[in-house]
């Protein structure tokens, strides 16, 4: 895995969700880098904390969110103590977010121009209205949508598959450096979901920015990414290589989700369903929140929680099973 | 093999408007035919009308031309008493178990309460049919969820509990509609083989709705036939394992080539086939040609004026295609 300059560096970051029934501990100390030019997928199960991360990350926790500890650099600069000033200079010039198209990010009462429009106000750049159309336009080029049609239409107007390219094309707006992205293929059909993955391929290479994605497809993390971070239950607990972690993955719950995937080309006798249920956050079990669906769980691993511990190869694991250095 | 369900030549229309009405073809023209014990999968994306042909099956749903015979019986001509004795043979799984399962009721009344309804038993048998029920669907042990609520399970459990439900009225047939999206990953393929486990201990015919082509080759897999559907018709038919490992329509062919592979070496080099277009087609009852003809690549003259028909290729392996159906 290549370490050199890391443009995102999150340490020992720590989230929870209120709730009335208690704290929902939704990112319990989590540390990774992100390589510069680099394609990182963080992938999780719903309700795994994999969302929390890049909400955390971008400061954009929902009200009952708070973060607890941790740091988030970006170019040695702790995003998180910034003041909305400050953090308004790096969000959407440096770092962009494109949230979830299934879950209504557009206004249905605005067309998509006036989106644009609103978030060039947002971020205090002085663009007349040429100069605003031009760089829509371009960016809407960019992902494959007509600008003449689409910057005139409501979000209704649109299918799935077009409204996540005009989120794509609104993160794109301002050149951002980093480019992250919440589940951009669910809820997506299985051609548009292709079509997706292609154009994020290919605004990589024309564009030379690190992208940063959650999905819950371990398949679509095969495709797209350099790396891969596996988070369960609100703890990172692989994060390696993609060619690494489908070759050779390490963590049990890495393993067994390899197992359980039906891809077309898989050998179906060799799919095996991992046995028992996520855990809940609400309540986690004690030591390794793996143990209980685990079939190598040991005594230590109901009792103390492992560290991240670094092997050989470079790789990062959460496990017992491996030792520091060792493979 | 007892055939259980047959559609005939079966369309579905669906209108809106009142002054100047709309109209729009889901279904055209379906035959389909499941014997006892059969595994029967519907594949295609969103909009392509697997719903509705799902839920015409399940007799949710009234056709709008053909006939829909359940154990060699046609269902819309039965009288009310012989309906209802059938009824209780067909089963229909919902999409969202978030959704389709009592919230205030416990888990043992979600079974119970049906049970009581469907099979005259004293309440001793009740309590020890609910927890054989519940130990086929694999929520074992049972008395621990007997006084749990839906919300206490996670995906995977409800679906379990939905399926649980679904046998209470010892169906012959289960008609399952997208079983597997609204479940994690790691529970999907457990699910699919709970299915496959049903047919084969039990002889249940099922039927299963699915987007995802890995899924439907892992249930087809054994046996079982795959129909594929695009625009509201069956554009291949046949064996589950002859149309993934040799598909011949060219939808078909996009759609098993843009599925997802969990292997990075493959993935990367492989060419994924651009459509000339990505739209869902609308069609009317006056539409002429084939529905995919507007995306094709290979499309011809003869594919815009006229409606291709299923071709019978290979033994049990049907096309609908005027260029690759020879």
């Amino acid at each position: 895995m290549n370490k050199l300059n890391p443009i995102i560096k999150v340490e020992n970051l720590k989230a929870v969700y209120l709730v009335r029934e208690g704290t929902i501990k939704a990112a319990d100390g989590i540390s990774f880098e992100v390589p510069e030019n680099s394609v990182t997928a963080i992938v999780g199960e719903s309700a795994s904390g994999k969302s929390t991360i890049i909400e955390a990350m971008t400061k954009t926790l929902p009200p009952n969110g708070r973060i607890l500890s941790g740091k988030v650099l970006y170019n040695g600069k702790d995003i998180l103590t910034l003041s909305n000033e400050e953090l308004r200079k790096i969000k959407w010039k440096e770092i962009a977010l494109v949230p979830q198209a299934a879950q209504q990010s557009l206004n249905p009462t605005m067309k998509i121009i006036d989106h644009f429009k609103d978030t060039v106000e947002a971020h205090r750049v002085n663009w007349s209205h040429n100069e605003l159309i031009k760089k829509a336009s371009e960016k809407l080029k960019m992902v494959r949508l007509n600008p003449e049609v689409v910057l005139y239409a409501y979000p209704l107007q649109l299918s799935g598959g077009m409204k996540q390219r005009v989120l794509i094309a609104l993160a794109l707006l301002m050149e951002p450096k980093v480019l992250i992205l919440d589940e951009p293929t669910s809820a997506l059909d299985v051609l548009t979901q292709a079509h997706i993955i292609q154009l994020l391929k290919e605004l990589k290479k024309m564009l030379n920015i690190t992208l940063i994605f959650v999905t819950h497809d371990i398949a679509v993390a095969a495709e797209l990414a350099d790396n891969v971070a596996v988070i369960y239950g609100g703890n990172l607990i692989e994060y390696n290589s993609t060619f690494q972690i489908f070759k050779n993955p390490l963590h049990p719950y890495t393993n067994g989700l390899i197992n359980s995937i039906m891809a077309v080309n898989a050998d179906m006798s060799k799919v095996k369903p991992i046995p028992g249920d996520p855990p809940s956050l609400l309540n986690p079990p004690s030591g390794c929140r793996f143990h209980p669906r685990c079939e190598h769980a040991m005594e230590i691993c109901k009792k103390e929680k492992p560290q991240l511990i670094e092997t050989e190869n470079g790789a990062q694991v959460a496990c017992y099973l491996y030792k520091e250095g060792g493979r | 093999m007892k055939q259980v369900i047959k559609i005939d030549h079966i369309s579905k229309i669906f209108s809106r408007g009142f002054f100047k009405k709309q109209h729009k073809l889901v279904l055209s023209d379906i035959n389909l035919e499941i014997s006892q014990g059969d595994r029967l999968v519907i594949v295609g994306e969103s909009g392509m009308g697997k719903t509705t042909l799902a839920r015409i099956m399940a007799n949710l749903e009234l056709p709008s031309e053909g006939e829909v015979l359940w154990f060699e019986k046609n269902i819309q001509k039965l009288r009310e008493k012989e309906k209802k004795l059938l009824r209780g043979k067909v089963q229909y799984i919902h999409q969202d178990p978030y959704a389709s399962l009592h919230p205030a009721k416990t888990i043992y009344k979600i079974i119970a309460d049906p049970l009581r309804n469907a099979q005259k038993i004293n309440r001793k048998e009740v309590y020890e049919k609910t927890k054989q029920l519940l130990e086929k669907v694999g929520l074992t042990p049972a008395e621990y969820f007997f006084n749990k609520y839906p919300h206490h399970l996670s995906g995977g459990g409800r679906q379990r509990l939905a399926i649980a439900r679904a046998l209470t009225t010892e169906p012959q047939v289960i008609i399952a509609d997208e079983p597997i999206s609204m479940i994690d990953m790691s529970l999907r393929a457990a699910i699919i083989k709970l299915f496959k486990d049903l047919n084969d201990l039990y002889g249940i015919a099922v039927i299963l709705v699915l987007h995802d082509i890995g899924a439907a080759k892992y249930f087809t897999y054994e046996k079982g036939e795959i129909a594929v559907l695009y625009g509201g018709k069956i554009v291949e038919k046949g064996k589950g394992r002859e149309v993934l490992t040799n598909p011949v329509h060219p939808y078909t062919k996009v759609l098993i080539n843009s599925s997802p592979i969990a292997d990075p070496e493959i993935a990367r080099n492989r060419v994924v086939e651009q459509l000339r277009s990505y739209e869902v087609p609308v069609r009317t009852p006056e539409s002429k040609g084939c529905p995919f003809a507007h995306a094709c690549n290979y499309y011809t003259e003869k594919c815009l004026e006229e409606d291709p028909q299923l071709i019978v290729i290979d033994s049990s392996h049907e096309v609908a295609c005027h260029v690759f159906s020879k």
